[in-house]
């Protein structure tokens, strides 16, 4: 090339940069050259030919490896499997699981595949049973030998029932995956939590309340119950109903600063795992009782743990002091009624008095000195009128019943609790507005994080409170609830012994025996209500089945064996702070007595 | 020498091309681990899942109160066995002081710094569970000096003595039984 070059250019002062023109071929005259042209000619074609082929190879790479996208992504989507269908876990305040789906993949059968493949469908249905028993031979049969495509025989099965069935290797008979909600603490939290359909949807409890929080989301949601309180109030509200003969029982645990809910429990109660069947058509009365949530879905008049509200509105309202006297000398009658007291005095009593001993006839006419208006605005303000204001359902949360016309003779028996229905869940409310300096919150199951602010209304004040805190120690120090003591937690509370109202009267022997009790007196944290269903006395009990012989003792048991769980440190009930903060000066001295 | 333009992009383009091939390569191996260990994790939480849902179910308090009637016999905790703080444990008593413990540490070969201060007897006369800690402290120190770990102060035989001493000297303990039957009474 060089030499060509030099050979060609025959100036030497040419500068560097300019470049020779290229060279021409030099024609080679006659044939050969003819020859020579034409393999020149043919050597050019061929280098076209294949710089085409190239061009398109290098274009076909550069579209593959460039502008086609991300091989991989494709690759990762039909690798990684689609998560499943979601509904949150549910988990106490803890962390304890209390509700979650587990995989639990439904078995259906094709038809078709299995009778191509000559399987007979007498032996796999005899195959099939003997793996699952709980199948009825005939319906397994009759699906085998459809030759339908699709049937489905069994819904959610447990891995042990899946390896069993997987082992027949019957052909046709398949697995589809499924998710089913489980409930590993079984009949613990029923009627709280709640259970789901076999689709998935909430049906009852928080399971229903937060159905659409719940679906599609995979944050846990943390209630306010605490398992192991639960398990507390639940066992000793057994032996109640065991020790008692009782239909039924129900208790509730309330933070009275936060309103959190710590355990709620309505016996009889059923495994949400396998929830009683809720078709109208083959509901036996028993699976209603079952279901049946006392708590939120219950109304009852309570009796006298209604004088809390009466005396607190009594007091807070200026009508009465502590040491104002109200005539119970004789009972009262008021057109067909008759007010009377079980532990009747015959005589002037004080509002300490009043409350200890529990008087009908005092309640009233401190009823009636406040008025009809000021009861019902109280009541209100309480949010006694209106259906709880909690995370459940509509439809799971009981309309308090009340008079529509607030008569007097309402006034009067609303005083001490009847004439008005209110569900458990109301009651405790109300109570620990009651005691915990007057503000009421709202009930919630949701865990409030740790120094959070909650909203409340103020509705009475801090005094009226302390007073009240004082009523309730003295009942348990010295009046009808003796037995909730609890040595070192300073329970106070009241007792509510009513008869139950059926069709219209009162049954004397059917009684609905309530204790409300909070701890410690002197700095109210918790307050448990307990409430027992038809409870018949025993030989330990004397033959009373009162509050305070059946619900009140437990209530005691409960606050001992809660107390340390909830991080409630004992303290001296002698000590002279306690006893000033907690005695009634215009007792002191006094005692009270019963016969 | 100079390079013909031609062959110079040529070769920039081979390169260019190779490390091209190379990233992608690595990138879809990259790609490929991380699938697979997403898809690990997404099995790992799954049994996770399950096994919390079983553990809970092993867990129900209903099951350990039956477990701990049959086998244990704990009683929840009643208020006389809560203190509301350490002030208020009551302290044990003081064990005579164990018989020239000046003598024996001064005889124990030259331990680590850290040790001397924690075996030596601290001038005050120590309770039983100081000096029990004082025994095994040495062994944190031996470790910040491995040089030294051959001599590490063990309680020397005295000081074991006056262990086993106050250990036996204490009130025998009651059986567990006797103890459960004890609490129960006071119930």
């Amino acid at each position: 090339m060089l030499s060509s070059a030099l050979r060609i250019d025959d100036n030497p002062c040419r500068p560097r940069h300019f470049k020779p023109p290229p060279c021409a071929p030099i024609p080679v005259p006659g044939a050969a050259g003819e020859l020579l042209e034409s393999a020149r000619n043919r050597l050019l074609m061929a280098a076209a030919v294949f710089a085409l082929i190239f061009v398109v190879v290098a274009g076909r790479l550069v579209e593959v490896v460039e502008i086609a996208g991300d091989p991989s992504e494709g690759r990762a989507a039909h690798r990684l499997v689609p998560p499943p269908v979601v509904r949150a876990d549910i988990v106490d305040r803890n962390g304890t699981l209390l509700a979650t789906n587990l995989d639990s993949p439904a078995l259906y059968v094709d038809s078709k595949v299995m009778l191509q493949a000559g399987e007979s469908p007498d032996a796999a249905a005899k195959a099939i049973t003997a793996a699952l028993p709980d199948l009825s031979m005939s319906e397994i049969h009759a699906k085998l030998a459809s030759g339908k495509s699709f049937a489905y025989l069994t819904r959610s099965l447990t891995p042990r029932q899946e390896y069993a069935v997987n082992n027949l290797g019957i052909p046709g008979v398949e697995f589809q995956p499924g998710e089913k909600r489980r409930y590993p603490l079984g009949d613990l939290m029923s009627h709280v939590v709640g259970y789901c359909s076999i689709d998935n949807i909430g049906q009852a409890g928080i399971e229903r309340g937060l159905n659409p929080k719940i679906s599609d989301s995979r944050k846990p949601v943390m209630l306010s119950l605490d398992a192991r309180v639960q398990y507390v109030l639940k066992d000793e509200l057994a032996q109640v109903i065991d020790q008692f003969d009782a239909k039924g029982a129900a208790g509730i645990i309330m933070n009275v600063r936060t309103g959190e809910i710590v355990a709620m429990v309505s016996l009889p109660d059923f495994d949400p795992n396998h929830p009683p069947s809720t078709d109208p058509k083959h509901e036996t009365a028993e699976d209603k009782d079952r279901v049946f949530d006392k708590i939120t879905s219950g109304e009852y008049e309570l009796g006298s743990v209604f004088k809390i509200f009466n005396t607190a509105m009594a007091l807070d309202s200026g009508v009465a002091k502590m040491t104002s006297v109200f005539d119970a000398t004789n009972p009262i009658r008021i057109g067909r009624f008759t007010i009377e007291d079980y532990h009747g005095k015959h005589r002037p009593l004080s509002v300490p008095e009043i409350f200890a001993y529990s008087s009908n006839i005092g309640s009233a006419r401190m009823a009636v000195a406040a008025g009809a208006d000021r009861q019902k605005a109280f009541l209100a303000k309480l949010g006694l009128l209106e259906p709880v204001p909690v995370e459940f359902d509509k439809a799971d949360v009981a309309k308090p019943h009340f008079p529509k016309q607030w008569r007097e003779v309402n006034v009067m028996t609303i005083a001490f609790g009847h004439g008005i229905a209110v569900t458990p869940l109301h009651m405790i409310t109300a109570t620990a507005a009651m005691i915990n300096g007057g503000i009421l919150h709202e009930p919630t199951m949701l865990k409030v994080p740790a120094g959070a602010k909650v909203p409340g209304v103020r509705v009475i004040s801090q005094q009226t409170s302390d007073q009240i805190r004082r009523l309730f120690r003295l009942v348990v120090e010295s009046g009808t609830a003796k037995q909730a003591e609890a040595q070192g937690y300073v329970v106070g509370g009241k007792t509510g012994t009513a008869e139950k109202n059926q069709h219209g009267h009162y049954e004397e022997k059917k009684l609905l025996s309530s204790f409300i009790g909070a701890f410690p007196m002197n700095d109210p944290q918790y307050v448990i209500l307990t409430i027992v269903d038809e409870p018949h006395g025993n030989k330990q009990s004397h033959g009373y089945a009162t509050a305070g012989w059946t619900v009140a003792p437990a209530t005691g048991r409960i606050i001992e064996r809660i107390a340390p769980l909830l991080g409630v440190a004992p303290v001296d009930e002698n000590s002279p702070q306690i006893v000033k903060d907690l005695q009634i000066e215009s007792l002191s001295g006094k005692k009270l007595e019963y016969e | 020498m100079r390079v013909p333009g031609g062959l110079f992009w040529v070769s920039i383009a081979f390169v260019a091309g190779i490390g091209n091939y190379a990233v992608k390569q690595g990138v879809q191996s990259l790609d490929d681990q991380l699938n697979d260990v997403k898809r690990k994790t997404a099995a790992a939480e799954s049994k996770i899942h399950d096994l919390t849902a079983e553990w809970t179910y092993l867990n129900r308090p209903e099951l350990l109160a039956d477990l701990n009637r049959r086998y244990l016999g704990l009683m929840p905790l009643l208020p006389k066995q809560t203190r509301n703080s350490i002030e208020d444990l009551p302290m044990r008593p003081t064990p005579p002081p164990a018989p020239e413990p000046q003598v024996v540490a001064a005889a124990m070969p030259v331990p680590a710094p850290g040790a001397v201060a924690a075996a030596a007897p601290a001038p005050e006369p120590a309770t039983p569970i100081m000096r029990a800690a004082s025994a095994i402290t040495p062994i944190d120190s031996a470790e910040a000096a491995p040089v030294t770990a051959a001599h590490t102060p063990r309680p020397t035989a005295t000081e074991r003595a006056s262990i086993d001493r106050t250990i036996v000297e204490r009130p025998k303990p009651p059986t567990l039984d006797a103890l459960f039957a004890q609490v129960a009474g006071d119930r």
